[in-house]
């Protein structure tokens, strides 16, 4: 994250922390420990999980759960190649909770992708690239990567290799890359993400792979399609409408990370007439100290230990307190009802909008005790997807992309199009499930909460989430009582788009920016 | 869960324990470099410091909430990664300033607890430390951190089946490159080297590579076993990984002219030497240039290293601490000091019961002539087989003083073995006493 830079060690108001500095000026005592001194907490970046999408898609008129995981956030796209990869000691998954098993958080199915590497030459320094790849895995491509796709199901034990050997593309280093950037050239900014297969770019439509049981998949770098003005809301929740209309900016603009994703047939988890559960888990194996005496080839292995977890998007994030953060990556969902629930429904972060946002103007403050509405959400910590309505519109470059729109309807707050000065379609979708949807009426959000897409402006929802309360079915209030309208479309971080377009196939996810030439936005160097 | 996009959510978090006053500590504490520092010995490391992000944030916090403890926990992290990325140990008397504060605003809290035990460890307060960890572990039992201070305080204090134990947990808790490091720690020193290497290549793999001094940590550590491993010219390719990733880090500095050292290029290596006593002047390190100034025959220069060395002893952060095994066997090798090397290693194992501080005790017993209690304390010190190289020369220059001459030849064609020239001063000794024995 990066720190706002005006604070200098001058503007620290604390005489105790001045007083502290000038103990250090001048050279000091410098006995460093003779002792190991390992670190104590150190991040754990390619078993980092950062953003779990889940929607309707039909291809050919078969309906698909669409899914797919970031992992390795935040990749500086000049840096590399060889930084970024997955890392064959992690156990990568993306979990389905079904029928009783979703209310339960409990696992039904799981997606476990197990990666490889390979070099063609070990005795070079270019480690990643020997020259210009042409085609995927070609001579000219040292290290490259491949995996394996295992579907467990949880409730037989069975597990099925659905797909293994399978390429994962190069990063986008620039020249040694051209195919994924514009004219296909080197030098040139990556190309947009694009509206059918075919468009796709070589690296991208070589590595997208039909497995069994008529699974698709796609494991590589891409684009980092998350959007908010992190920098605002660390800021002090300065959200910059309400304070510098104009200046809100993409933090993640100009980043990549490494995606799966996975078109899973619905027909094979039993149909569409469902609302399921997604998340997703990282596991690294444990090891035991004492190994003496012991001299088989696994002799380190150790069972797997889940080390990260994602399922709705800010759960984590903005919801839980820090002391719990950890355990909860290490916690099945199983336990979020008795674990985390008060954080659903006594968001603290709302006490904190009320408080630093709203109150100075004189905005009444929103509901931060007992919502249930927010835990329906939350609890389970799983994103709920109602397979039963027709295929999610989805974002491609904006409504006025020159050959990739984003689909007539699209709106980055989905059901909060309803809101009327936002100036947004409502984007809902019609569920078959009988009771099912918003309030009972077959009416489901056209994204988060009802699944999440890219594009969704999951900061935005969230706000307009907390504004609203609808926790008395007859009489839902968007936003709640006395919640001055003209305020609503100030509720947000001002960060209304991603910064480059999304594909409207698999991967979805944009093209990874080019190492060569790319750029964050130009605020995040001065806010550094 | 994203911990980069919660770092800039965990603001909003501290502002919560401001209402709340009940939350603790993240683990998720790093952010990308930033320009502003403070000055220290090198431009290239003072700028751009991953910890200097961290400070910041907590000075930002505690402006905004001056009544958050965990503000000033989070201060304490900034200061003593700063420390560690410096070498600079002053930083960490701010980290203890940090904590004061902290523990002002809400006693016993767990960040504090956590931090100020590790902080103990840093300043060898090892049964201290272990004293505030059990504590922190008895409010959270299931933070693997806790345990990782644990072990590291056990290790020191040579309480090696609890540090097991400790680590253990802590890898049943998390596994990752802060637990990885410390079962390689434990395997090394048990002998278990493919072990310890297995460990510390999973550490590697396993950090962040935007953490640059932690990453290049892991790889110097890995680069050090090699080395006991026999594996110099790998060793020094990690070494080379560690310099890539934090430029001009002493620990990698003095870890690679010791390689080059051993490998007989000794004017790189006394080049490389003074490179890291710039950054940091470390007395283990001080030595070890001397030593090798005084096998070039260089008598004045290494004088100048070994009075360097004192210099750093006497103005460390705690005057009364009992010297490093590094001081201990300079001085015992020095007739004028060796009662006072013998006085200070008997102090330090009256504190402690770690296998440095009895070779240590061993050699300076050796050195008075003392020849059984010196084969009692160095079979205490070799009692984990650890693979180290001097420790085994000092086994065998006893066992040869005693007159087991099968046993003092295993030694020391042991040693020579893995490495020709494990020490500038002390490998020489080696292959006359084995010449002799012959």
């Amino acid at each position: 994250m990066k720190v706002v830079k005006n604070l200098t060690r001058r503007s620290v108001s604390l005489g105790l922390a001045i007083a502290v500095l000038a103990l250090t000026f001048g050279p000091s005592p410098v006995q460093a420990s003779s002792h190991m001194d390992a670190p104590l907490i150190v991040l754990d970046p390619a078993a980092n999980t950062t953003d779990v999408y889940a929607f309707v898609t039909e291809r050919n008129g078969e309906k698909f759960l669409s899914t797919a995981l970031g992992v390795y956030p935040h990749q500086e796209p000049g840096i590399g190649p060889n930084k970024y990869n997955f890392d064959d000691t992690v156990r990568y998954e993306i979990n389905l909770y079904l029928g009783n098993d979703l209310a339960a958080g409990r696992r039904t199915i799981t997606y476990r992708f197990e990666f490889q590497t390979r070099f063609k030459n070990r005795q070079t320094l270019l480690q990643g690239y020997l020259g210009v790849i042409q085609n995927v895995d070609d001579a000219a491509q040292n290290l490259t990567q491949t995996y394996t796709v295992i579907r467990v199901d949880h409730r037989t034990k069975e597990q099925t290799v659905l797909g293994s050997n399978l390429l994962v593309p190069p990063n986008n280093q620039g020249v040694a890359t051209p195919f994924y950037n514009q004219g296909d050239k080197g030098e040139s900014p990556a190309k947009d993400g694009v509206d059918r297969g075919q468009a796709l770019d070589k690296y991208t439509a070589q590595t997208v792979h039909d497995i069994g049981q008529g699974h698709r998949v796609f494991a590589g770098q891409r684009e980092d399609g998350f959007f908010a003005d992190i920098n605002a809301i660390f800021d002090l929740l300065k959200l910059r409408p309400l304070t510098r209309p104009g200046d809100s900016f993409d933090s993640q603009g100009g980043f990549n990370l490494n995606l799966m994703a996975i078109n899973i047939p619905v027909s094979t988890i039993g149909g569409d007439m469902q609302v399921v559960g997604v998340n997703a888990t990282t596991w690294r194996a444990k090891t035991k100290v004492f190994t003496r005496g012991a001299a088989s080839p696994d002799t380190y292995k150790g069972a797997f230990i889940q080390i990260g977890r994602q399922g709705n998007p800010l759960f984590c994030e903005a919801l839980i307190a820090l002391e719990d953060k950890d355990k909860y990556n290490r916690s099945p969902a199983e336990q979020d009802s008795a674990l985390f629930r008060k954080y659903a429904e006594n968001p603290e972060l709302v006490t904190l909008i009320n408080a630093i946002v709203l109150q100075p103007l004189n905005i009444p403050a929103m509901a931060n005790t007992g919502r249930t509405d927010l835990s329906g959400i939350f609890i389970p910590d799983v994103i709920k997807v109602d397979l039963s309505t027709g295929p999610a519109r989805l974002p491609g470059g904006g409504p006025d992309h020159p050959t990739n729109p984003d689909d007539e309807g699209f709106s980055r707050v989905g059901i909060f199009g309803i809101v009327e000065n936002l100036n947004e379609p409502l984007d809902v979708l019609q569920s078959r499930i009988p009771g099912a949807g918003f309030l009972g009426s077959g009416v489901q959000p056209g994204g988060w909460p009802n699944g999440r897409r890219f594009g969704d402006d999951v900061v935005d929802i969230a706000l307009l989430a907390f504004a609203s309360d609808l926790r008395d079915p007859v009489n839902p209030q968007i936003p709640r009582a006395g919640f001055p309208v003209a305020v609503m479309p100030a509720l947000t971080d001002g960060m209304n788009k991603n910064d480059s377009a999304y594909s409207k196939v698999l991967p979805y996810a944009g093209t990874p920016h080019n190492g060569r030439i790319y750029r964050h936005n130009p605020q995040q160097q001065s806010l550094n | 869960m994203n911990t980069k996009r919660t770092i800039g959510f965990s603001l909003v978090f501290v502002a919560l324990a401001a209402i709340a006053g009940t939350l603790m500590l993240s683990n998720s504490l790093s952010g990308p470099a930033s320009p502003d520092s403070v000055p220290t010995g090198s431009d290239a490391a003072a700028s751009d410091l991953p910890s200097d992000a961290t400070i910041r944030k907590a000075q930002r916090m505690i402006r905004t909430w001056p009544k958050n403890a965990d503000a000033y926990n989070l201060l304490a992290v900034g200061f003593m990664q700063k420390a560690r990325e410096t070498g600079d140990f002053g930083f960490n008397a701010q980290a203890e300033t940090a904590l004061l504060r902290s523990r002002e605003i809400e006693p016993d809290n767990f960040g504090a607890l956590r931090l100020g035990a590790a902080l103990h460890v840093v300043y060898h307060r090892f049964e201290e430390g272990l004293v505030l960890a059990r504590r922190a572990a008895s409010i959270r039992p299931d933070n693997p951190d806790v345990y990782g201070t644990m072990s590291d305080a056990l290790v020191e204090l040579g309480r090696y089946d609890e540090a097991v134990d400790a680590t253990q947990a802590m890898m049943d808790l998390r596994p990752d490159a802060a637990s990885y490091s410390r079962v390689a720690h434990l395997r090394a020193l048990h002998g278990d080297l493919d072990g310890a290497l297995d460990a510390m290549a999973t550490a590697v793999r396993t950090s962040d590579a935007a953490d640059r001094e932690k990453h290049a940590w892991f790889y110097t550590y890995l680069g050090k076993y090699l080395v006991d491993a026999g594996k110099r010219a790998e060793a020094e390719l990690a070494f080379d990984r560690a310099l890539a990733s934090f430029p001009d880090y002493h620990l990698a500095l003095a870890a690679k002219a010791h390689a080059r050292a051993s490998a007989g290029d000794f004017d790189q290596a006394v080049d490389l030497y003074h490179r890291s006593l710039a950054r940091v002047p470390q007395s283990d390190v001080a030595i070890a240039l001397g030593r090798l100034y005084r096998r070039l025959g260089r008598e004045a220069d290494a004088r100048r290293q070994f009075d360097l060395a004192d210099a750093v002893e006497r103005t460390g952060a705690d005057p009364n601490a009992t010297p490093t095994r590094a001081v201990l066997l300079q001085w015992a090798d020095d007739p004028e000091r060796l009662d006072m090397a013998l006085d200070a290693a008997r102090r330090a194992r009256a504190e402690r019961a770690d296998v440095a501080t009895s070779d240590a005790l061993a050699w300076c017993l050796f050195r008075k002539g003392r020849l059984a209690e010196a084969k009692a304390a160095i079979d205490e010190a070799r009692r984990l087989d650890t693979p180290d190289p001097l420790m085994t020369f000092h086994a065998g220059m006893i066992a040869e003083a005693l007159g087991d001459r099968t046993a003092a030849a295993r030694f020391l064609r042991q040693v020579l073995e893995i490495d020709p020239n494990f020490d500038p001063l002390a490998a020489e000794v080696a292959r006359e006493t084995l010449t002799k024995l012959a």
